[in-house]
């Protein structure tokens, strides 16, 4: 049997890649807890807007959205997010055949909602953990209390499951 | 002391970079900026070592800002950051002078080296272009197709898939005329003589794959 800690770290590190977050963030846990609140924004605004509508609108416009969602999250650890923009940017820059473009637009809101879908919290508290188990940093400590304010998506470390 | 330009229109990256190359005592970033027009006025000003700029910005490409940067009287060495990690996108930079391709989700580990390896003069390619590179053998340098520029390559490669010119002039909002006149000064620029040659080149350095075809 799978224990629930383990599930839920599965589908956090299927969103953010949490070593390649603070690498990108100079292994600095305060400036990659900044940079993935900054993305989680991003993405929430883009759930919003990234419709087929306003592909066909601005076309410019919207390949220029995707392309910051593919950069930002390539860059930041967000594969899925990364990927899949990336998929579509590719569609928009190639002009591929309107149904190749709506299903990789598709791929792309599946990806992005499962990045909202976990929350900040529960995001910036696997960064930590990524944090706590891989780097020494004097910044550390001020994250590690999320570890336990969690009831949902609670995480694993020595001193609740040691 | 190595002297550093930033420029990449996403704020996000920019302080990732900036953190990360803060580790690095021999290296000092003295300008982030978050479009191309802005680096070309700031690198007269600040002459810096190297300029790692985004390969797609709003207004000015990263090709175009290589090739404006390389033209001041005090020119950087510049390495390209991008997405696009496939032929020929590292071997057009390349031709348009720049000493380094780094691939946007290596940067963190890949940029630190890099701009050391074009300040002592050397080119720089992350590991995982360089091995795609040689599995399509065709190296930096050596690919006709970074002689077209980024309209000709973008109708080259909707030529190459079979679209009419005809349909090329509606999709690109210009006439057909525009778009015959274009695939001539490709078929030049290539020495090719015909649409299956042109399909043939595609194929050979990988704009295009067999089973799409």
């Amino acid at each position: 049997m799978v224990h629930p800690w383990a599930t839920n770290a599965m589908r956090l590190g299927d969103v953010l890649n949490a070593t390649q977050a603070l690498a990108a963030a100079g292994d600095d846990p305060a400036v990659a807890e900044d940079m993935v609140k900054r993305f989680l924004t991003i993405l929430a605004t883009a759930r919003a807007d990234l419709n087929p509508a306003e592909a066909l609108r601005d076309t410019e416009r919207f390949r220029t959205r995707v392309h910051r969602l593919c950069s930002g999250g390539l860059y930041l650890g967000f594969e899925r997010v990364g990927t899949a923009a990336r998929s579509l940017e590719s569609r928009l820059t190639n002009h591929a055949p309107p149904e190749e473009i709506a299903a990789a637009l598709a791929e792309l809101n599946e990806a992005i909602q499962a990045a909202l879908e976990p929350g900040e919290a529960a995001l910036l508290a696997w960064l930590a953990h990524g944090a706590n188990t891989t780097l020494t940093h004097p910044h550390k400590d001020s994250l590690t209390y999320r570890l336990t304010d969690l009831p949902t998506y609670r995480l694993i470390d020595s001193q609740t499951h040691g | 002391m190595i002297t550093v330009m930033l420029v990449d229109d996403q704020e996000l990256i920019r302080i990732g970079l900036k953190a990360v190359l803060s580790h690095d005592p021999e290296i000092k970033v003295v300008a982030d900026l978050d479009n191309g027009l802005d680096a070309l006025r700031q690198a007269r000003v600040w002459q810096p070592d190297v300029a790692v700029v985004d390969v797609d910005m709003p207004e000015l490409s990263g090709v175009e800002v290589t090739a404006r940067l390389l033209a001041l009287p005090h020119p950087p060495r510049v390495i390209v950051l991008s997405v696009l990690t496939q032929p020929p996108w590292p071997q057009r930079l390349r031709a348009a002078g720049a000493r380094g391709y780094v691939a946007k989700e290596r940067a963190s580990t890949d940029i630190r080296e890099a701009i050391h390896a074009v300040h002592q003069g050397r080119l720089y390619f992350s590991p995982t272009l360089v091995d795609g590179l040689e599995a399509a053998g065709s190296g930096p340098g050596n690919d006709p197709l970074v002689a077209l520029s980024n309209r000709e390559l973008e109708i080259f490669t909707l030529l190459v898939k079979g679209h009419a010119p005809e349909d090329l002039a509606r999709l690109l909002h210009v006439s057909p005329k525009t778009i015959y006149s274009h695939r001539d000064r490709i078929r030049n620029k290539l020495g090719v003589r015909n649409d299956v040659e042109m399909t043939h080149m595609a194929i050979r350095y990988r704009l295009l794959k067999e089973t799409t075809l």
